[in-house]
């Protein structure tokens, strides 16, 4: 299992539109993800999950992943989360 | 006879036509299926494949006539449709609790719908409608009940629209929706904005006062829907509604023109805002940046103070909202008139001359210190200045600085408010301590005067043009420049078309004032010569009487908006 420690910087934090975004790259993986925040976690592919986490911008979430292509799938939820789910700057 | 309803204002423009009246079908299997689960799991089933099919169709739809921004909304309810989350609930209820389908998927709905609710973000509290609206979706296509045809043309009025009812109007033929339910910032507003099609939101009772045919005028600009609406009511609707669009055609033609003279000089043009909610007047009027936030809105009418994370949150929207551009959040500017319950203030015979704006703060070192580390987190989510209101003494200026310093956080652009005689007087020993200066006009002329400019028997004294508070601001310009810092004015001053070239003639570097404000003055800007005002500059700040400042004025301006109509 592979993990790590991410901070959200996006205006909005995990709200619908980055929730799907979010949901729509870990289903790429055929690894089990989990996101937590504080003591909630949600399967990273729920969107609805991850939204009722409730991660705020500033937020310190933590991404678990495990399977057969855990790093990939860690490695690409990370730049996704470091472009701010393509936010315009 | 003609009747008026104030509902929230969701989507600007006007409309008018028949009411058409959408009443909740409820339409619901009595029966339960058969007996045994499997078949319950089978109509789930089958009713969800229709239900994505639907969900697709619409995203196709609303991405060719809106945008892709819009679309995201329905992708987002695909996957909440697919989400195990959801799924599993429903499909535990029919095999746990023997439900039917409709009631499994209600009964989900409702559990989820209220962990939504319960989340503290007000926008992601309203995801709970999409939710629902997932829900109607599967429980109509379970009963086999078609989607709800075009209405009638028409005004439209509801109890509540889903997100994907509203996706489906045709604007052409629905000009305007009326709903009991809804927000400004829900889904169905969104849509309803992208589609241009007028809304009236959270209008409570609207079914009960309209009937079937109704002639309706609706005013989605101002929340306004009149019943049987007045020849007159209609004419002025339509005329105000004419000089809205042309004040934006206008606005949108300028906003991104710089404030620049004729000969070159640029002046940036800032927003006076008080909250989040005003980023986007800001943006639309075309402000450069934020001069002012004023930050009272979070702590004024409420019995507790405001936590730094709840601070932290509207900052942020704020520096984010605006980023690249400047924000400059003005800290706390209250002082013993106002009534903060959880913040005992003496009473005081004079609250303008008494424990206000950074005194009260460095006296209650606790809520300034939890609202500058707010405003110093917030600043990196953009490009965020911190900004000290009421400055008399250089030492307010350097135990706030202490303070700062303390934090473990990169540097925020430090400037001061010069609103006190003091400062003014002071301002070249204080432009060495900080990176700008913005000066308050509203307090100072009221300082500098001794003119209580709330007192309306003192009207006619309160003299912004009067030439010791000119001289005095000239002073406080070449203190910044001479020491390299930049210069803004914020007050009504800085709105007032008159002033313009005297500004300009000192070098002012930034105007803050309201949004509303910015069109016109930027179009007196840019009609200007600095040259010209330079010499006129000199020339008003030699005389020595209000009026006679005022008619010099007032004639220049003429002259500058008389050559550019000619």
């Amino acid at each position: 299992m592979v993990t790590g420690a991410f901070t959200i910087i996006n205006s909005t934090g995990f709200h619908a539109r980055p929730a799907g975004l979010f949901v729509e790259t870990a289903s790429r993986f055929r690894s089990v993800i989990k996101v937590v925040n504080g003591k909630q976690s949600a399967d990273g592919k729920s969107v609805l999950g991850l939204m009722l986490l409730g991660a705020k911008p500033g937020a310190q979430i933590i991404i678990e992943a495990q399977g057969e292509d855990e790093a990939e799938a860690l490695k690409t939820l990370a730049e996704l989360i470091a472009r701010r789910f393509g936010e315009e700057a | 006879m003609e009747q008026v309803l104030k509902g929230v204002p969701a989507a600007p423009g006007i409309a008018l036509g028949r009411a058409r009246i959408r009443r909740e079908t409820g339409k619901r299997r009595a029966e339960p299926r058969a007996a045994d689960a499997a078949e319950e799991l089978a109509a789930l089933h089958a009713a969800a494949e229709q239900t994505a099919a639907q969900l697709r169709e619409i995203i196709c739809r609303v991405a060719s006539r809106t945008s892709p921004k819009e679309a995201g909304i329905f992708k987002m309810q695909l996957l909440a449709l697919e989400d195990p989350l959801f799924m599993d609930a429903v499909k535990a209820l029919i095999l746990g609790d023997c439900c039917t389908a409709e009631d499994a998927v209600d009964r989900a709905v409702l559990a989820l719908a209220e962990k939504f609710r319960n989340l503290d973000d007000p926008r992601l509290q309203e995801r709970a409608a999409d939710v629902r609206d997932v829900g109607q979706r599967l429980i109509k296509n379970l009963a086999g009940a078609p989607d709800s045809g075009q209405p009638e043309a028409g005004i439209l009025f509801a109890v509540s629209l889903a997100p994907s009812e509203v996706s489906l109007l045709e604007p052409t033929q629905v000009t305007a929706i009326v709903t009991e339910a809804g927000s400004a910032t829900g889904h169905a507003a969104i849509l309803a904005r992208a589609l241009n099609i007028c809304a009236v939101m959270g209008l409570k009772d609207a079914l009960i006062r309209v009937c079937e045919g109704d002639p309706v005028l609706v005013d989605g600009t101002s929340g306004e829907v009149f019943l049987h609406p007045e020849e007159s009511t209609i004419e002025s609707c339509r005329l105000r509604h004419g000089r809205e669009e042309a004040m934006l055609a206008r606005l949108a033609a300028q906003k991104e023109l710089p404030a620049i003279t004729l000969d070159g000089f640029r002046v940036e043009l800032a927003a006076n805002i008080a909250g989040p909610r005003g980023v986007p007047a800001a943006l639309a009027a075309g402000a450069e940046s934020v001069g002012v936030v004023r930050t009272e809105f979070l702590f004024l009418e409420r019995d507790t103070m405001p936590s730094e994370e709840e601070q932290f949150a509207a900052y942020r929207e704020i520096v984010s909202g605006m980023a690249p551009r400047r924000v400059i959040i003005r800290t706390l500017d209250l002082g013993a008139d106002k009534e903060l319950p959880y913040c005992q203030l003496a009473r005081e015979r004079n609250p303008a001359l008494g424990l206000r704006g950074v005194r009260l703060c460095l006296r209650q070192e606790q809520i300034f210190g939890t609202q500058l580390r707010a405003i110093v987190r917030a600043a990196c989510f953009g490009n965020g200045a911190i900004m000290l209101p009421m400055i008399s003494d250089i030492s307010e200026v350097r135990r706030t600085k202490e303070i700062l310093g303390r934090f473990a956080a990169p540097r925020v652009p430090l400037g001061i408010m010069i609103e006190t005689p003091a400062a003014a007087i002071m301002a070249p020993d204080l432009a060495a301590e900080v990176e700008f200066f913005s000066i308050g006009t509203n307090d100072l002329v009221q300082y500098v005067l001794a003119v209580d400019r709330l007192d309306e028997n003192l009207a006619d004294l309160y003299q912004p043009f009067h030439p010791a508070v000119l001289r005095l601001i000239r002073a406080v310009c070449e203190a910044a420049h001479g020491h390299g810092k930049w210069v803004g004015i914020c007050g009504e001053m800085a709105a007032d078309p008159r002033a313009v070239a005297l500004f300009l003639g000192l070098g002012v570097d930034e105007l803050s004032m309201d949004p509303r404000s910015i069109p016109a003055i930027k179009s007196v800007i840019r009609q200007t010569r600095r040259s010209e005002t330079i010499a006129l500059t000199e020339e008003v700040l030699a005389l020595n009487n209000a009026p006679q400042i005022v008619s010099r004025l007032e004639s220049y301006l003429r002259q500058v908006a008389g050559t550019s109509q000619a």
